[in-house]
């Protein structure tokens, strides 16, 4: 069966733009919630929201890119730039054999949510680049064509899960040898004036910040951001002397099939056995699960409960960690933020920990890494780490990735 | 007067013009009244982008029969001056044939 590596990583988040700043974010557990404004928090019962305050596109995009473009997309564009470059891949590979594949939750609102204040209450025009700009595809087509990649290219979305059913979808891809390559991660960038308050509405944002599994857990932080992995076929990434980062050997989805926001413990649960049975021969021993960990009471609870249903009296030798808890919860971007610190976890040996917890919820069972970052125990032998994404409507997606 | 100026059919392809020029970073100088919207190598989007900042400009409509049969310079600008010229003068004209 053909392997599938990560060569090139790249992101845009609340805690930094880059991968190197993202992981000293997570080893120093240092979050990105900025305060809104007064004008801004007026009818919320939260106050801040984890922002990318230093993002400067126009010092990195091109003034088409620019003018084709909105928030959401330009992130895409802008980790997928880092993440390529660190591959070297364009130059050594033939377009069409290569995919994009990004998951998105809520397009581009950015661009479409202004023009359709001014349109609604001033009777405003709406500009025609309104639609390209605002549709969720936005960032993989301006991603194709930046690179000219000319294979399957096409943006998933399932609310919180978008981009770990994109990079699974992409890694199926590349493993089954429909592409050689590929671009995947996904790209979110929803804080809107409107978005802020649908969430509000839900009951489920954190008046105070995200502390995942926590005894005082009070809700989920909102956030932003991208992030993109390159992924090659193993043997052409050695042959070409690619730096192999970590490599995905498995993927599971599933459906909750019950209920449109509450999730229930065997749909996430089933997603887990499904990506460990699809390691097939790379199975190793699960050394490390980033969690869904939103930070809302039920999520925790149902997570912790999928867990011990799949690892039953393993799971309290597993350590868990919601990285969350810095970085917040950047929506249908959450799940390549999310991979993105797996990966780096396994590269350092070393574990993010949950930021805030102080004191961890002891019904849930869970080891939950707090503190301070954890050396993997491992000895030469590789380790698999799991990185869950359960999404509002019960739509599970989990990735397996192992060490090198 | 303003509106007298705006209304000048020159004026109006000049305006055009920079709108073109920018958006296709090119020269305006080598732009002209008879430059073809293929010369210029203004797509489909582009020319809707045109339309969108010609009406959002002189507050106008330009309607789609019209924008179909528009392939240079000097007929968006003929089409501009016909819609401005169309307009009601005053909101007291408007009341008053109401």
């Amino acid at each position: 069966m053909r392997r599938v590596a990560i060569t090139g990583m790249g992101c845009v988040t609340a805690i930094g733009i880059g991968t190197e700043r993202f992981f000293r974010a997570l080893r120093e557990g240092r979050d990105g919630f900025l305060p809104l404004s007064e004008e801004e928090r007026v009818g919320l019962n939260f106050s801040s929201t984890a922002r990318v305050d230093d993002f400067q596109p126009d010092k990195l995009l091109s003034p088409d890119q620019m003018l084709l473009s909105e928030r959401s997309s330009q992130f895409a564009l802008v980790a997928a730039h880092e993440a390529i470059e660190q591959s070297g891949m364009p130059a050594t590979l033939d377009g069409s054999r290569i995919a994009v594949v990004f998951g998105c939750s809520a397009g581009g609102r950015m661009a479409e949510e202004p023009a359709l204040e001014k349109l609604y209450t001033q009777g405003a025009r709406v500009h025609p680049l309104t639609v390209p700009r605002a549709m969720a595809n936005a960032g993989t087509s301006l991603v194709s064509m930046e690179y000219g990649i000319t294979g399957p290219a096409y943006t998933v979305s399932t609310a919180c899960a978008s981009a770990t059913h994109a990079i699974g979808q992409a890694f199926h891809m590349v493993r089954s040898g429909m592409v050689d390559a590929a671009v995947t991660g996904g790209h979110d960038a929803p804080l809107t004036f409107g978005f802020l308050r649908a969430w509000n509405s839900l009951r489920v944002v954190s008046p105070t910040f995200c502390r995942p599994f926590a005894k005082d857990r009070d809700g989920m932080t909102l956030g932003e951001g991208s992030g993109v992995l390159v992924l090659e076929e193993m043997e052409i990434a050695e042959r070409r002397g690619a730096q192999v980062l970590g490599e995905i050997v498995g993927f599971g989805m599933s459906s909750d099939a019950r209920h449109i926001t509450q999730p229930a413990p065997s749909g996430p649960a089933a997603a887990m056995r499904r990506a460990l049975l699809d390691c097939g021969e790379l199975r190793a021993p699960v050394r490390y699960i980033n969690a869904h960990g939103t930070g809302t009471l039920v999520n925790d609870g149902t997570e912790a409960e999928a867990i011990h249903m799949v690892f039953a009296e393993e799971t309290g030798r597993i350590p868990v960690s919601s990285t969350k808890s810095t970085h917040g919860h950047a929506m249908g971007a959450s799940g390549a933020l999310e991979a993105v610190a797996t990966v780096l976890a396994l590269q350092h040996g070393e574990l993010p920990h949950t930021a805030h917890a102080s004191e961890i919820d002891p019904e849930l069972g869970l080891d939950v890494i707090t503190g301070e970052p954890r050396r993997i125990e491992r000895n030469s032998e590789p380790v698999l780490a799991l990185s869950n994404s359960f999404a509002f409507g019960g739509l599970n997606a989990v990735l397996a990735f192992r060490s090198v | 007067m303003e509106m007298e100026t705006i209304q000048q059919l020159e004026t109006i392809q000049q305006h055009c013009i920079k709108l073109i020029a920018t958006a296709k970073k090119v020269p305006p100088e080598t732009l002209s009244p008879a430059s073809t919207f293929d010369e210029v190598g203004l797509d489909s989007l582009d020319k809707v982008t045109l339309a969108f900042d010609v009406e959002e400009a002189y507050d106008i409509a330009i309607p789609e029969s019209a924008l179909a049969t528009i392939d240079n310079i000097g007929a968006m600008a003929a089409a501009i001056q016909q819609a401005v010229a169309a307009k009601p003068v005053t909101p007291d004209s408007q009341t008053s044939t109401a």
